[in-house]
């Protein structure tokens, strides 16, 4: 099987979501997705990795990998770059479980279980606006997740008070007044929730302390992302301060990034995003790697319905997974528009997907919506990296004497 | 003073360069540069970070720079967008040079010194003693290769035959033989072997007197790192691959790195290199910034070069310098027998040349939109403040206090105020 084409969808309704399509002379298509930045995601896509793909055989995802990885890493790899190499890494993985007939989760382990918990990330779409309600009314919206079968939540209480001062200078009272959502419901409904709380790498350290040590009586069920991830010996002193679990976190590119953290001690619940850290490939190491030390994973999501069936065979089929992120605002707003079929949430748990290889495929009406922007590529590019004509190399003549050439 | 507009420049000839042009409305125009899947780039400086400043003031360059990495590290910083900062801080500080009539350097400490040395980097398989001849008869003292890259491949870095290595050495014996210690050696390995393979090669290249070991290894893991600098008596040099200065910290702080080699358009710009350079001083460090990659790039690393105390040398690839840099940049570098001199134009001390924009492999892309296309969807996170300002998306959560409401609403108002200040200033 050889892969033929390279698309990348986009829609101006939703301008940080971008999917990929690697179609190949089988008829088999691959699908792939990722958010942020989107245009710069899509020119990495066509101008620098895309054209490595085609001509190439798709089941060779390892490889592809790291020939895409090590292009990217010459100049530093990140950013959109590692984005374009997680939704292309999903496709492949796509193609490989339609060719053999077999879900994914089947190809990387097979099912340690047939679903997953999920917990709710306050969000805003349509009629659904839990992240507006939870200041209103707390309370209402923890028995409206807890109606769901949905026992846990994540919200984001001190973004707010972080912006005036950079993170810099945290005033008590304006923490006490963040908090009080969550002493609402503690108040009502005891530890019937749980309730993770997101920083997303607002604060400095000790203003972080203050956070964890004045949420303790809350019990949180993790702090997340309260300072960047720049520094694991900064997270550890964090970590140090409070019962709490720290989770680290979707900003961390690669396992080698996720390693200084999970060796350290500074994560005890890692949580990758599978669009940004590298694919469904990439994502399995860090498990791997988590495991190795006894901690769980807890995949990230807020990005598409596509990283949602890819993260759902990370998590039935590695051991050490704790829960899964899931946006209801989202999911029961947009996601259904685009994908067929659409993944199942049933009673607080993700469902393992049905079907061969990713088990969903974007809507083909999608490509035809007018605020489309569909771009193809079609010709082959050898990676510079290991093209037969650097400068650096013997000329032709002496290659024979070196034995392995 | 208030950024109207950016601009990216490209040519067929260079493919991996892309220069930023930032427009004022004053009439100064910054420039920057980087290098590496130029495409990319172009489109991290129009629709991601190029649309945040516009309407800004230029000169608050550390608060652009925080703002921009911000946006970048809400899904992960690193390549093409790190990039795109780095090419974009390289024109606020041209700007802000040009404005107050100095070059950079001035305005990050002043002179320490008023020239620097630079190697050479590259050459043949054959020939490299006579490329060594020419370089010490230029004034050159100091020369970097790459002889193990290339028989890293066949086996991804895993396996190496002493043999094969015996071979692959041949350049650095025929310099020695042909100017004895004249030069110094440096040895680049572009990150391609696994540590016993690193230590193999380190050590078969002890004899040489080899002035630093660059990125035999991939730049993943510190520790790793630092057993290999634990088995050679060279000095371990990192890297143009290392992103910011939170990258460079753990190597700098565990001793597996002695020398430091940010790539200024990859990492960050001049405000983060100047950075990476203090902290190093802080652990008695010397950087050595890395080129080979474009005109703009030297320039700016002369200005970190003359202001910062632990400067120690400067790359340059020869055949560039004296090539196809002249078709691109007035004046090219002040680069004399061996030195790099200060540069004596205010601001970052080049120009782009007039005729690049008249050639017919050039690409030219302008925006000057300061509203992200697509937004606003006020529900995300990751906008900065001042595009949530401007589009009318942000609003404060119920139930907040008056006095913290009316506060993020004072921070909005300043900042307003700032631009329009700055109008009038102008006007």
């Amino acid at each position: 099987m050889k892969i033929t084409q390279i698309k990348t969808i986009r829609v101006a309704q939703f301008p940080d979501v971008i999917w990929v399509e690697v179609h190949t002379d089988a008829g088999i298509v691959g699908l792939g997705e990722t958010w942020y930045a989107a245009t710069t995601v899509e020119a990495a896509i066509h101008d620098f990795f895309g054209p490595l793909l085609i001509d190439k055989d798709p089941h060779e995802v390892e490889g592809h990998w790291q020939t895409m990885f090590r292009l990217s890493d010459h100049a530093g790899y990140g950013g959109a770059e590692l984005r374009a190499i997680s939704a292309l890494d999903i496709a492949l993985w796509d193609i490989k479980g339609q060719a053999l007939k077999l879900p994914i989760y089947e190809l990387i382990g097979g099912v340690t279980r047939h679903r997953i918990r999920v917990y709710n990330t306050l969000g805003v779409y349509g009629d659904i606006k839990d992240g507006y309600d939870v200041w209103r009314d707390p309370v209402g919206v923890a028995k409206n997740l807890l109606d769901e079968g949905i026992r846990g939540m994540k919200m984001s209480p001190t973004d707010f008070i972080a912006r005036s001062s950079d993170g810099q200078l945290l005033f008590k009272k304006d923490l006490d007044r963040a908090l009080k959502p969550i002493r609402d419901i503690r108040d009502a409904l005891g530890m019937d929730i749980q309730i993770a709380n997101d920083g997303h790498g607002k604060w400095n350290l000790p203003n972080a302390i203050r956070i964890v040590k004045d949420m303790e009586p809350l019990k949180p069920m993790w702090h997340e992302e309260l300072i960047s991830p720049l520094n694991e010996d900064a997270h550890l002193r964090l970590q140090r301060e409070t019962i709490t679990p720290i989770a680290v976190a979707e900003r961390l590119m690669t396992g080698y990034q996720h390693r200084r953290f999970i060796e350290s001690g500074a994560a005890r619940i890692v949580m990758p995003d599978l669009t940004w850290t590298g694919g469904i490939s990439e994502t399995r190491k860090i498990a791997i790697l988590a495991s190795t030390h006894q901690l769980p994973i807890a995949p990230h999501d807020c990005v598409g319905p596509v990283n949602m069936f890819a993260c759902a065979h990370i998590c039935v089929s590695q051991p050490n997974v704790m829960i899964m992120e899931y946006n209801r605002a989202m999911a029961q707003g947009w996601y259904g528009e685009f994908v067929d079929p659409m993944f199942k949430v049933i009673d607080g748990f993700l469902m393992a997907p049905e079907g061969s290889g990713l088990g969903t495929r974007l809507r083909p009406e999608i490509s035809e919506r007018p605020d489309a922007t569909v771009r193809f590529s079609n010709e082959p590019r050898d990676s510079w990296l290991t093209s037969p004509q650097r400068y650096t190399y013997p000329p032709e003549d002496l290659r024979t004497e070196f034995s392995q050439g | 003073m208030r950024i109207t507009k950016f601009e990216t420049v490209r040519v067929g000839e260079q493919p991996h360069i892309i220069w930023v042009r930032v427009h004022t409305d004053t009439g100064l125009i910054g420039l920057g540069e980087s290098f590496y899947a130029a495409s990319t780039i172009e489109s991290a400086v129009h629709d991601h970070f190029g649309c945040m400043l516009v309407g800004r003031d230029p000169l608050a360059t550390e608060r652009h720079w925080m703002d921009m990495f911000k946006l970048s590290d809400h899904a992960g910083y690193g390549g093409a967008e790190m990039r795109a900062i780095s090419a974009i801080d390289m024109a606020l500080w041209d700007i802000k040079g040009q404005h107050a009539g100095v070059p950079i350097y001035e305005l990050l400490g002043g002179g320490v010194r008023k020239k620097i040395r630079v190697y050479a980097t590259g050459g043949p398989y054959n020939g490299a003693g006579d490329l060594a001849k020419e370089l010490v008869d230029d004034g050159i003292i100091a020369m970097k290769y790459g002889p193990t890259i290339t028989i890293a491949t066949p086996t991804d870095g895993q396996l190496l035959h002493p043999k094969d290595l015996d071979f692959a050495l041949k350049p650095i014996r025929d310099i020695r033989d042909a100017v004895g210690d004249d030069i110094m050696i440096a040895n680049d390995g572009h990150g391609k072997w696994a540590l016993p393979q690193a230590i193999q090669i380190a050590e078969a290249m002890e004899p040489y007197d080899i002035m630093w070991q660059e990125d035999l290894m991939p730049l993943m893991n510190p520790s790793a790192l630092l057993r290999l600098q634990e088995a050679t008596s060279a000095p371990v040099c990192i890297s143009e691959r290392l992103l910011s200065r939170w990258q460079f910290r753990e190597f700098i702080e565990n001793g597996a790195a002695r020398i430091v080699m940010p790539d200024l358009i990859w990492t960050g710009g001049i405000s983060e290199v100047y950075k990476i350079a203090v902290m190093a001083s802080a652990h008695q460090v010397p950087v050595a910034p890395h080129d080979a990659t474009g005109p703009v790039n030297i320039f700016a690393c002369a200005q970190i070069c003359m202001s910062i105390p632990n400067a120690m040398i400067m790359e340059h690839v020869r055949p560039f310098f004296h090539g196809w840099y002249n078709d691109f940049v007035e004046p090219n570098l002040p680069i004399e027998h061996g030195w790099l001199h200060a540069p004596q134009e205010p601001g970052i001390g080049t120009r782009l040349k007039a005729q690049v924009f008249e050639r017919s492999d050039v690409t030219v892309k302008v925006s000057d939109k300061d509203v992200r296309v697509g937004l606003p969807d006020e529900n995300l996170e990751c906008y900065s403040e001042d595009q949530r300002f401007k589009s009318g998306a942000y609003t404060t959560p119920d139930g907040w206090s008056e006095e913290m409401t009316a506060e993020v609403h004072d921070i909005w108002a300043y900042r307003k105020q700032q631009i329009i200040e700055s109008d009038s200033d102008q006007s």
